[in-house]
């Protein structure tokens, strides 16, 4: 329902409300059988009843909207909007179902104001303002609610706890502010937008990742509770600048330069230790590969780090400040023994300085998150053919490039890199003394590598460690597109009937310019989860796409 | 008029907002809700059932055997790196396993608690019957899984209520002897609260639970000095060689409660482990309930994946994972030149003759039918052959139960109780019952029993049942230095070759090179990285556990 009026000329108002609700419905039926007697008889009931399963089962939720929408403008000058939203979902329990979504944005049209309508060289400015809060209900349906889980015992069905309940589940909201300027200058030929912005999102839904003993994996666990956990700030500057370079009768060249810096931060949260770790389990160990804690950012990388390695006897000890002869912290348990930490090995930093290496000397050691992204477009046209060049970049991000750990770990006897043959070669020092004493031993190739030696036994966990040495740093420039397109003059195509022909090559993702050792730096978030971003397991690349079209139109 | 319109419509969205509750109220059709499902006895029923499965899923997949029987010693698995770091002593925060064997455990906690606090707080639809039967199980269950964390960590987190604690994941960990404690209690209210009789074939009886139990206080007689456990009377010498004896009388009290039951032995030792007679026999006094089948027909979670992990080849076995995964070294010279019964039911040696494997072609000889197996000797106890040898084995789903608790291992728990602090015992009542054990697998009698003896007796008689680590830890808790020693003297990953020339029948060719020293420290497993990492507590000393009044009265249970 909308009312529209203008009242005195120059003020203009249009009211809006609405109301929506919508409900989704999901069910699924199988049905299965096997010992049909011809394959002329597909259907259910001419199998062998005795042999048939049928599963099925529904699922619905449902989402209740009341908003309403003010516009209101003065002399095209001042323009006014204010939005407000009422939304209830089936995903929270009782009390919880409702949220208020309310914006406001204010514009000032300064170009329209007198003194600057003279000003030749400024064809626009627009001040912009606004303020507003968005909800998201993304959660598993029925989470607030303790489900149980159908097992199949041989004393019939039975039932398990299905998931961790949280009755107290509700929306998430983030709440935006942001100034914006608008600015066309030169027949806008120049086109500048710039918006500053800050996000900050409350009541974070998550589900959270509980600690095994709280019986949270295998086949008998009940599903993590979801949660609203926290809140999370973001703050940062985008800005586009279109140009148009050249204009000539047949030649024209214009640029499109795109630029976005965003900070995260996080400002609270409600888990029991203040952090949220997240673990990724690439093969049959589970590590910690990302935790989120207040003050920093979201998901940077978690892990030990490495500084150096036993290359000689000399390595395991060191004189502390007294001048006393320490030995080099090793992991916790081991000892300098050819089974346990040995020559060769990796030195992990003993950041809580208690002589060994344990889980308490795991630290952050990079952050996914880019200092700044950027999009720069170039498009040519002269005569009937046209040009497109597409860059894009992201710069100061760190990717953690697990997949290192499986193709780079020398143990492995298949689908391993080259470079795992370069790990470090442990020799005697003295030929005629023992070869099993460490003080007689050393790495030949000390400098050439960073790797760890091949050892008899992975005790020292060289290989089977989330650190340092596999974060990367992951920024890339990428010739994302190349297009190329000559349309035929118009007048010859009217000879043959044809409104208009236009044929085209392009290439999509052409080159990357990068340090990164993985497949592809664009890494994201595994599974669509922002704390898992930059975590890359062998993610499928980007692949290189070449495209010849040919446009006809009749 | 439009103001009016819009009043109107002001108006009727009020109205629609008290109605939407109702659109926003949608039930699930599928799953039960916690709250409302126990309403009547069979709902309690269906409430314990994944007890017995599902939850001790993953630690019937590996903890069972890779610490029970990879730890201490009893497999040789040099490419299982769910096995291998825990034999060679190897093992870290980050081995592969450790995780998982810790989460298997508490799978069990978590659920149990889970289902006693169902029952509890369920209203009047049950009977008391029914809801304490129920909750006497699930805290069977949960008391067996704190022995097993006790055991293998020295330290576990205890919580009763798993929504509470998910919501302060950051808990503390208890004491070992507050773990035993704990698990002692829930196993006497097993004890005092069970039928005598099963409601459906292979639920746990008051006799499991004293079974259990027998087992329980001998760990318990280890890690406390004397009289009923206080809090303050902890052992703290670990080699002082004796036992708590208010402990050790309750195991041989427990025992000969479990004894007065209904089970017996099993007339052969190989009827144990053939199909027909394997489950819920009258030998069993507690077995993981497995279904059989086709897993794409009865899913994942209740199917037993244990012969695909010992399977050796793809005649004996639907899935064969297993070649590598074969018996120590130590083990095959450990047997008896006399305990070929129980050695050819346990391992399979070279020319050994199995009539359940292969059973179309007339049976399967060991390395004889397939060769290349004179360096090995896989293990035979929980390969049962194909299914057109039996007629139910699928790939990963044997469908035969697993062995969590035996009459005989209950007689050598007796055994032991009595011999309690002596270097030997002549008693009677022990005597009878250890050479039952023996008789069975065609040993002779013994007329005098020492440590030495049952040592050797539970080990080979429960070899890869995941118990022989277990033995040893507690031992270790007052002859540490002794377990220790013994550890590093055990010839672990080693090398051997058939050679008939020996007594034991094979010959050790090589000693490994990748096996690290036995310590203390090895004794107690490390805490995974992801857990500790989670919830840093884990890291301090354990704490004690704050318990609340006795619920079963020890006089009353064994009057």
């Amino acid at each position: 329902m909308t009312y529209n009026n203008t009242f005195a000329g120059k003020h203009n108002v249009n009211v809006m409300l609405g109301q929506e609700m919508s409900k989704s419905y999901w069910e699924n039926q199988v049905g299965a059988t096997s010992g049909f007697l011809t394959n002329s008889t597909p259907d259910l009931s001419a199998g062998d009843i005795s042999k048939s399963t049928s599963t099925g089962s529904r699922n619905i939720n449902s989402i209740a909207s009341f908003f309403g929408r003010a516009f209101y403008s003065f002399d095209e000058r001042y323009l006014l909007t204010a939005t407000i939203r009422r939304d209830g979902s089936s995903k929270f329990a009782k009390g919880h179902k409702w949220g208020w979504f309310p914006a406001v944005a204010l514009a000032w049209r300064v170009s329209q104001e007198s003194f600057l309508r003279d000003v030749e060289p400024i064809n626009s400015l627009k001040l912009r303002a606004g303020w507003g809060k968005t909800g998201n209900q993304n959660v598993t349906d029925y989470a607030y609610m303790a489900l149980l889980a159908n097992k199949t015992t041989p004393w019939g069905v039975g039932v398990l706890t299905g998931n961790t309940a949280n009755p107290d589940l509700t929306w998430e909201t983030t709440s935006s502010y942001n100034i914006g300027l608008d600015l066309g200058l030169l027949q806008n030929r120049i086109e500048f937008i710039a918006d500053v912005y800050y996000k900050k999102t409350d009541n974070l839904l998550l589900q959270l990742p509980l600690p095994s003993f709280l019986g949270s994996g295998g086949q008998g666990a009940a599903n993590n509770p979801w949660g609203n956990v926290g809140s999370i700030e973001n703050k940062g500057i985008e800005l586009t600048l279109n140009t148009t370079n050249i204009v000539t009768r047949d030649f024209q060249w214009t640029s499109n330069l795109v630029f976005s810096l965003n900070r995260n931060k996080v400002k609270e949260l409600d888990t029991a230790n203040s952090s949220i770790e997240k673990s990724y389990q690439p093969s049959s160990t589970n590590y910690i590969v990302t935790k989120t804690v207040v003050g920093e950012p979201i998901g940077q990388f978690w892990g030990y780090k490495v500084i150096g390695r036993f290359d000689k006897p000399e390595d395991f000890y060191y004189h502390d400040a007294a001048g006393n002869l320490q030995q080099v912290a090793i992991p916790s348990g081991n000892t300098i023994a050819q089974s346990s930490t040995w020559i060769g090995d990796y030195i992990y930093e003993d950041i809580n300085g208690d002589g060994v290496i344990d889980s308490s000397d795991c630290t952050f050691i990079g952050n996914p998150e880019p200092k700044f992204t950027w999009g720069f477009g170039n498009t040519f046209t002269w005569k009937g053919f046209d040009l497109n060049i597409f860059f894009s970049g992201s710069y100061g991000n760190d990717a953690l490039n697990l997949t290192r750990m499986r193709i780079e770990d020398p143990r492995q006897n298949s689908n391993i890199l080259r470079s795992s043959l370069n790990y470090a070669k442990v020799d005697v020092i003295d030929p005629s003394l023992p070869a099993d004493d460490y003080r007689n031993l050393h790495v030949t190739n000390p400098g050439a590598t960073t790797m760890p030696a091949l050892q008899r036994t992975d005790a020292n966990a060289n290989y089977t460690r989330v650190s340092d040495l596999l974060v990367e740093d992951a920024s890339y420039i990428r010739l994302q597109n190349i297009s190329v397109g000559y349309t035929f003059p118009r007048n010859w195509m009217r000879k043959i009937y044809l409104q208009n022909l236009r044929v085209y090559f392009s290439a999509q993702n052409v080159h990357t310019w990068t340090k990164y050792k993985g497949l592809d730096p664009e890494v994201g978030a595994m599974y669509g989860d922002a704390l898992m971003t930059g975590v890359d397991y062998g993610r499928y690349p980007s692949p290189r796409i070449y495209t010849f079209g040919l446009n006809v139109s009749f | 008029m439009k103001t009016k319109i819009l009043f109107a419509t002001l108006f009727a969205g009020c109205l629609a907002l008290t109605s939407c509750d109702d659109f926003l109220t949608q039930q699930n059709t599928t799953q039960g809700s916690d709250g409302s499902f126990i309403d009547n006895d069979g709902a309690v029923l269906a409430t314990t059932a994944p007890l017995y499965n599902y939850v001790w899923n993953s630690f019937n997949d590996k903890a069972y055997y890779s610490m029970g029987d990879g730890r201490s010693n009893n497999i040789t698995a040099r490419w299982s790196d769910y096995i291998y770091p825990y034999t060679n002593f190897t093992e870290t925060s980050l081995s592969p396993g450790l995780e998982d064997s810790w989460n298997a455990f508490y799978s069990v906690v978590a659920q149990s608690n889970n289902v006693i606090n169902r029952i509890l707080s369920s209203g009047n639809g049950a009977s008391e019957v029914a809801k304490i039967q129920g909750m006497a199980e699930a805290r069977f269950m949960r008391g067996l899984a704190y022995w097993y964390i006790g055991s293998l960590w020295n330290k576990a987190i205890i919580y009763t209520n798993t929504t509470e604690a998910a919501s302060n994941p950051v808990l503390p960990a208890h004491r070992v002897t507050d773990v035993m404690e704990f698990a002692i209690r829930d196993l006497e209210y097993a004890a005092a609260n069970l039928a005598p009789q099963s409601a459906q074939p292979g639920r746990v009886t008051r006799y499991s639970a004293f079974g259990m139990l027998s087992r329980v206080y001998l760990s318990m007689a280890g890690l406390t000095t004397d009289g009923a456990y206080d809090g303050t009377n902890i052992a703290e010498d670990h080699n002082r060689g004796v036992r708590n004896t208010y402990y050790l009388d309750l195991s041989k009290k427990a025992a000969m409660k479990c004894i007065e039951g209904p089970a017996k032995l099993m007339d052969n030792y190989g009827d144990l482990f053939a199909v027909k007679t394997w489950n819920n026999n009258e030998e069993s006094l507690f077995q993981l309930q497995w279904l059989q089948g086709a897993t794409n027909a009865i899913g994942w979670g209740c199917n037993n994946a244990i012969s695909a992990f010992f399977g050796w080849s793809t005649m004996v076995c639907e899935v064969n994972w297993g070649n590598a995964t074969y018996a120590s070294y130590d083990i095959v010279r450990t047997y008896d030149k006399q305990d070929r019964i129980r050695r050819h039911y346990t391992i399979a040696t070279v020319g050994e003759f199995y009539p359940d494997l292969n059973v179309e072609n007339g049976g399967y000889t060991y390395n004889v039918t397939e060769s290349d197996y004179a360096k090995k000797c896989n293990v035979k106890k929980h390969v049962i052959g194909k299914i057109d040898d039996n007629g139910q084995s699928y790939q990963q789903s044997s469908g035969v139960n697993t062995y969590m608790l035996r009459l005989a291992e209950v007689y050598l728990n007796l055994a032991e109780a009595i011999l309690g602090n002596s270097a030997s015992t002549t008693d009677a009542t022990a005597l009878e019952y250890f050479n039952l054990v023996r008789r069975r697998a065609g040993m002779p009698s013994v007329d005098r029993i020492d440590y030495d003896a049952i040592h050797y007796e539970r080990r080979i008689e429960l070899a890869f049942e995941g118990q022989y680590w277990y033995d040893l830890l507690r031992r270790s808790y007052y002859m540490e230095s002794e377990v220790v020693n013994y550890l590093n003297h055990q010839d672990r990953n080693a090398s051997y070759e058939w050679n008939e020339d020996i007594e034991c029948q094979y010959e050790k060719t090589a000693d490994a090179t990748d096996v690290d020293q036995a310590t203390v420290a090895r004794l107690t497993l490390p805490i995974s990285d992801v857990d500790a990492g989670r919830n840093p507590k884990l890291k301090e000393a354990p704490v004690a556990y704050q318990f609340g009044d006795r619920e079963i009265s020890v006089e009353e249970l064994y009057n």
